[in-house]
Parts: structure tokens; sequence; C-alpha cells
């Protein structure tokens, strides 16, 4: 593993860590953890713009309750490894793929931790009147332990996955650019469903659309 | 507070965490160490914005440090779950979170990346910590009384604005993104890419949340690789 690596899988569990368990200070946001990631691998704008690719696909999830989502961030580091130093146009749909194949995987680890949680609470949960408070800090640093497992383990999957797919860049360039026609579509698609089905209530709807007109004055400048 | 979710599960949701929070403002027993019962109430079920929770970390260990009933405190704990999840959820999820989203992408495109990527974090930071410390301040001072700190104009203010702002931020943002990114493509190209947004746009909207953005984008791409292999 070489420094680089090392130093994008110390950020994966950063980001990781960041999106429930340890803060929740946004370092998890697209747009941070892919310039972060880009800056590491030499290309922070790459990494950034890929980053803002995935904040799109972000404006769909509204974390409350139960609700999984997910792991945006993680996915945008993945793909800002991918697209770094590359023609953008030409990898942000390989990118873009390889990173919500490893948001997912980030989803369904969440998924798994928070079984694994449960199942450790109903084991013990009888013992803490008699453990005290030991018992609730086990069972707590343990839940802290199995979300770092699960960062490191889709963040290592996710550097392996991205300096493989790097050698994707061999298909032919339609095929690269159809893709990344596909993924940024589906971003602003999603973004655009995420803004309306969040914010386009009676109550704010017409906040949104005067946002949205201000931006399309500002894009057309 | 921090790491309140640390240990989230499906059952107790941050029950386990509220405890662990709570330990060190429990009574203690006899030996010295924390009133089991009262750390074991503390671990039951309980769900509210993790923001917010530090209302009830106060709130419920000034209850059990001045000796309230145990029913009481379970029945303050009820009371405070929705609540506390209704405007966190409202507060950040809705309305900051979206705000400095759609804000730091805008700056992004019209300054520079890392500028928007440190308004962002900024931005969302100080009311975040802000709101964190006042919570289990205002928890612990008022005990069971939390309620009222709840009705603060201050906070009713911001949960009328922050869904507002966040989404006049989202609006402005996204033809501005829209138009930074597409721009990389040729015209014709770009006009592809905004029909798939338009189809994705109304696939998701129609199938949300069981079919998100993200497994269409999956499912597309799939297509898309493939038919390139079957038909090059």
């Amino acid at each position: 593993m070489t420094g680089v690596d090392a130093a994008l899988l110390a950020w994966m569990v950063v980001v990781g860590m960041d999106l429930v368990s340890v803060g929740q200070f946004m370092l998890s946001r697209p747009l941070v953890a892919g310039l972060v990631a880009g800056a590491i691998v030499g290309d922070p704008v790459a990494g950034g713009t890929v980053g803002m690719v995935f904040e799109l696909f972000a404006l769909d999830v509204m974390p409350i309750g139960a609700v999984r989502y997910p792991d945006y961030g993680m996915g945008a580091v993945v793909a800002a490894v991918v697209v770094a130093g590359a023609p953008f146009e030409l990898v942000v749909g390989v990118g873009v793929l390889a990173g919500l194949v490893v948001a997912v995987a980030g989803e369904i680890g969440s998924h798994l931790v928070r079984r694994a949680n449960g199942a450790a609470t109903a084991m013990v949960a009888d013992r803490i009147a008699e453990h005290g408070a030991s018992a609730v800090t086990r069972l707590h640093l343990a839940g802290l332990a199995r979300d770092g497992i699960r960062a490191v383990t889709v963040g290592a999957a996710g550097l392996v996955l991205a300096r493989s797919v790097r050698a994707w860049f061999g298909i032919d360039a339609q095929t690269a650019l159809l893709l990344a026609l596909v993924m940024v579509g589906c971003a602003l698609g999603t973004a655009a469903a995420g803004s309306f089905r969040v914010s386009g209530t009676r109550e704010h709807g017409g906040w949104l659309v005067a946002g949205l007109l201000v931006g399309v004055g500002i894009a057309l400048l | 507070m921090f790491l309140i979710q640390g240990s989230w599960g499906y059952d107790r949701m941050i029950g386990i965490g509220l405890a662990f929070a709570m330990r060190p403002l429990l009574p203690t027993d006899g030996a010295g160490g924390v009133d089991r019962a009262a750390l074991t109430r503390s671990a039951e079920f309980f769900n509210a914005h993790p923001y917010l929770a530090g209302a009830a970390v106060g709130a419920l260990s000034r209850a059990e440090a001045d000796g309230v009933e145990p029913a009481e405190v379970a029945r303050l704990r009820g009371a405070l779950s929705g609540p506390l999840g209704a405007i966190g959820d409202r507060l950040f999820w809705a309305g900051l979170l979206r705000a400095v989203s759609g804000l730091g992408m805008l700056l992004a495109v019209l300054v520079a990346i890392p500028v928007g990527a440190v308004v962002l974090l900024v931005a969302y930071n100080i009311p975040h910590i802000a709101v964190r410390v006042w919570a289990l301040d205002v928890g612990y001072r008022d005990g069971p009384l939390v309620g009222r700190a709840l009705g603060n104009p201050m906070l009713r203010h911001a949960l009328d604005w922050a869904p507002r702002a966040g989404a006049l931020a989202v609006g402005v943002a996204l033809p501005v993104v829209a138009v930074f990114v597409l721009e990389r493509f040729t015209l014709n190209a770009a006009v592809g890419a905004l029909g798939v947004a338009a189809a994705t746009a109304v696939v998701v909207r129609w199938l949300a949340p069981s079919f998100g953005g993200i497994r269409l984008a999956l499912l597309a791409a799939g297509i898309t690789v493939i038919g390139s292999v079957l038909w090059p």
C-alpha cells in the first residue's frame, strides 16, 4: 500500500464514520469528500467536480428515523480516484458508476451494522442492571468499532475497485461518453425529484421555484 | 454527545447512545458507581434527532438526579422523543443541510470548489455545534420542563426559515450546477443528458422511495454497458 492509498483509506474511514456514528460534521458530504480525495491524488478540481455530481444524488436523501441511505461520501471518494488526471467527460461516467456501487455497499454495510448493534444489545440488555456503566460503555464502543470496520472494509474494497476500474478506460470513447451522459442525467434528475419531494410542498414550493428561476438567470449569464 | 449514534440499532435506536451520554450526569449508588436502575431506564428505546438529543440527555439526567419517579421519567422520555425528532429533521435535514449544500455547490461553481466546500462546512457546523451545546445546557437546566425551551421564539423562527432557505438555495444551485457539468459536453450530448434527467426525475418522483435515483442510475448504467457490448 502506498502513502497515497493509506491517506485515501484513512479519509474514507473519516468520511464513512462521519455519516452516522461520529459527529455528523458533514465531512461526508460528497462535495467535501470528493474534493479532499481529489487533493490527495493530485487533482482536486476533478475530485470536487465529481463530488458535486454525488452531491446532486444526495439531495434525494432525507436521513430521518430508521431510513437507510447510500454512503455517497465514500462513493465520491472512489469516483474522485477514478477520474483524477483523466479527460473528465470520458471518465466521469465510469467514475460515478464505481462510486455508486460503493455508495450502495456502504448502505448495505450500515444496515448490517445496525442489525449487529441490535443483536448485541439484545444479548446484553438484561445484564445492564447487573454490570452497570461498563456494559453500556462496552455496547456503545463495540457499535462504534463495527461502524469503523464497515468503513475500513468498504473503503478498502472501494479503493481496489477504483484502481481496477481505471483499466476500463480502454472502453471505446462512444460508450464512455454515453455512460457519462446517463450518469450525469440521472444525477440531475434525482436531484430535481428529491428537491421537489422535500421542498416542493405547498409550504415551500414557491421558494424552490423562485430559486430555480434565479438559478436559470445566473446560468444564462 | 458527538458519538450518540455510535451504537444505533433498529430496536432501541439511540437508546444505548443516550445512556452512554447520560452516564456522567446520572446519580450515583452507594458504592460510587452509576445508579444502575437509572442507567437501565436510560438505555431503553429512544429516538430523536442526534443534534437535539442533548436536550433529552440533560432533562432525563436532571430528572433522575432530582429523584423524579421512574414512571414520570418514562413519560418525559416518551414526550421528548417525537418533538426533538421533528424539530431536528425540519431544522437540519430539510432546512440547513439543503441550504448549505446548495450554497456550497453554487460557490464551488461561481468562485472556486474549495471555497464552496469550506463554506458548506463552516456554515453548517457553527449552528450545528451551537444547537448541540444549547440543547444539552437547556435540558439539564430545565429538567422535566425542557419542553418550554422548545417554544423559544428564535427556534420557532428558525423552523420557519430553514426549510425556505433550503428550498431556495437548492433551487438556485440546480441550474447552475447543471450548466457547469454539461458545458463540458457537446450541445447534442448535453441535450441528451437533460432528456435522461427529465426521465429520471419523473420515474424517481413516481417510484420513490422504493426505487430511488441511485437504483435507477445503476440500472441505466447496466443497460448502457450491456447495450454497448451487444451492439457496438
